[in-house]
Order: C-alpha cells, then structure tokens, then sequence
C-alpha cells in the first residue's frame, strides 16, 4: 500500500479562476489607501512606524 | 515560539530526540528561511492595508444602527438572548480572573497565523505557505467589502456594564463615537472595528484547513478554538452572526485561492 502511495504523483498545481484575486485587490487597495486616506485628512505619516512594528508583532505571533 | 510549541504537540517523540541529541552544524536552510520570510512580509502588508481601510470605512460608514440590527438578528437565531446579556450575566457570577484568561485565550489566535506560515514552510517550502497567507488576505479584503455593507464593530458596543475593564474595547468604543462626529483622525492604529465576518474565528479555520494533514497538531488547534469562541462571545468582541459569517468567509476564501495540497511529504508521513 505504502509503495502504491509513493508511486503516486504529487498533485499538480490546480488554476482557480479567483486566486489571483488576492494580487489584485491587494494593489488596488494599496494604490486607493493614501488618497483615501487624504480625503480624511490622515497625514501620510498617520501610519506611524509604531503601528508597522506592532502589525509585524501581530503577523507573526512572536 | 508558537511553532516550536505545535511541534512539540504533533510530533512528541522527534522533538524529545532532537533536544536529547542535537545534530551537527548544518548549512543555513536557505529555502525554508525565504518560505518563511516572503509570506510573512506579504501578510505584515496586507495587515496595515487591512488596519488603514478598516480606519476610512468606519470613519465614513459607522453610525451604530447595524450593530442593534445583528444584536435582534442573534435574538432571533437564539431564541431571545444576546452575546451581551448571556456575557453580563456570566461577569456577575464568574470571578474576573477568568475573563483576564480568556483575553489571553483570544489573543492566542495570532500566534497560530505565524506558526502555519513556519510549519507550512518547512513542509512544503514557499508554495503553501504563500498560498496560506493568500487566503488569509483573500477573507480579510472580503471582510472589508462586507463591513461597508454592513457597520458594525460587536455587543462590546451596546454594553452599558463594565467590571474590572471588561469588556474590552471601551478605547475603541469611543474611537468609533469621534468617527460618528466626524472627527479627522490623526493617526492609523490597531483599532480593529470589523463585527462582521468574525475573522477571529475565520484565520483559525483557515490555520485548520492547511495543518489538518497533521492530525495531532490539527486536533489541539480544533479544541483550543472551542476554548476561543467561548473567549470571543464572553468578551463581547462579535455576535452569533459573526461566527457563522466568519465561517462562511473562511471557506469561501480557502476555495478562492485553492484547498491546501492533502499529501504529506515522505518524511512526516506516518509519524502523526
């Protein structure tokens, strides 16, 4: 049984139409953030480094 | 940290023998480092996408009504209770030490994001892992079209009785009531306001979906969420419709991007 599983191919990659989706509407939202962000009246360094530091912390889980 | 510690639970006998025999020096692994390192960027960048547009649709959408409007929609699916009057009437007959654990239960939720992306890389190099992360920012840009539709940041909202700071978010509480007002925002923090879908529930299924081919590892993640949404409900954080919401966008993110490669490699085939 083990070796009928060894001779198995490992699967081949599948195309989904929607996983790119995730590239898209990353760029659109980053691309759309600073003038969204603008209109508010958020200065560009409303994003502080403080919050970048504390996002990696969350990212990551350390 | 949280990897090691997985590691430790799906695979007992392989950690013991390698802190009682460490091997040699080996060559940096290289492959599992960038399998590592470039996910985990591309989720640090989705993470402040998600954190600044999450600021700018509650600063521009948020007015309170949707969250009376899923508090009545929870009414219904349970009969005439809420999340917040079953979690009040927990606070007056639970001692607060319990609700300082589940705080600490809830945010166990993070470290669960990177030790997938660790575990993933090491098994698969990069491919999983990235893929991982893609469904990761797939629910988290639905979560955000669906919070334009649908305002509401959770019964922490509409909780007029506190106790010892709970429940949490009386901060953002407040953040939200200054957006109503249409105060500008200095400044772009962590305040999370999304109620709908739960993604706190939604990342820990997506975490399920690409472990649960170590069934070990699988199996205590599952029981830890059990113990995360009682957390989530008693600290008011999202209502009954979130859970099922967070559920539904969960899968519906992990289908968009592709279900996880089942195979496991040669190696750990067998040991869980």
């Amino acid at each position: 049984m083990n070796d009928l599983v060894r001779a198995l191919p490992r699967p081949v990659p599948v195309s989904h139409p929607g996983r790119r989706f995730h590239v898209v509407a990353s760029v659109i939202l980053a691309v759309m953030l600073f003038p969204a962000l603008g209109s508010l009246g958020v200065p560009w360094t409303g994003l502080a480094w403080s919050v970048y530091f504390r996002t990696y912390w969350l990212a990551l889980g350390f | 940290m949280a990897a090691i510690f997985l590691f430790a639970v799906g695979f007992p006998r392989e950690f013991l023998a390698a802190i009682s025999h460490p091997k040699k020096r080996e060559a940096f692994p290289v492959a599992v480092a960038l399998g590592i390192l470039l996910p985990a960027l591309y989720l640090f960048f989705v993470l402040i996408v998600v954190f600044a547009w999450n600021d700018v649709i509650a600063w521009m959408r948020f007015d309170g009504t949707w969250d009376s409007a899923l508090n009545r929609a929870d009414a219904w699916l349970l009969g005439g209770l809420t999340v917040g009057g079953m979690a009040n009437a927990a606070m007056a007959r639970l001692p607060l030490g319990v609700f300082k654990f589940l705080q600490i239960v809830y945010f166990g939720m993070f470290p669960q994001l990177g030790a997938c992306i660790i575990l993933l890389a090491f098994r698969s190099r990069r491919q999983e892992a990235m893929k991982f992360v893609a469904a990761i920012a797939t629910a988290y840009y639905i979560a955000l079209a669906l919070f334009y539709f649908l305002p509401a940041t959770g019964p922490y909202f509409l909780c007029h009785s506190h106790r010892g700071g709970f429940p949490p978010g009386a901060a953002i509480a407040q953040q939200l009531l200054a957006f109503e007002k249409r105060q500008p925002i200095g400044q772009i923090g962590l305040d999370y306001y999304i109620a709908f879908p739960c993604m706190h529930i939604a990342q820990p299924i997506i975490v399920l979906c690409f472990l649960r081919p170590w069934k070990r590892i699988a199996a205590f993640l599952a029981s830890f969420d059990v113990l995360l949404i009682a957390a989530i409900l008693l600290l008011q954080q999202h209502y009954i419709v979130d859970l099922l919401g967070g559920v539904a966008v969960a899968l519906l993110a992990v289908s968009i991007v592709g279900w996880p490669e089942r195979r496991l490699s040669e190696e750990s085939r067998g040991r869980c």
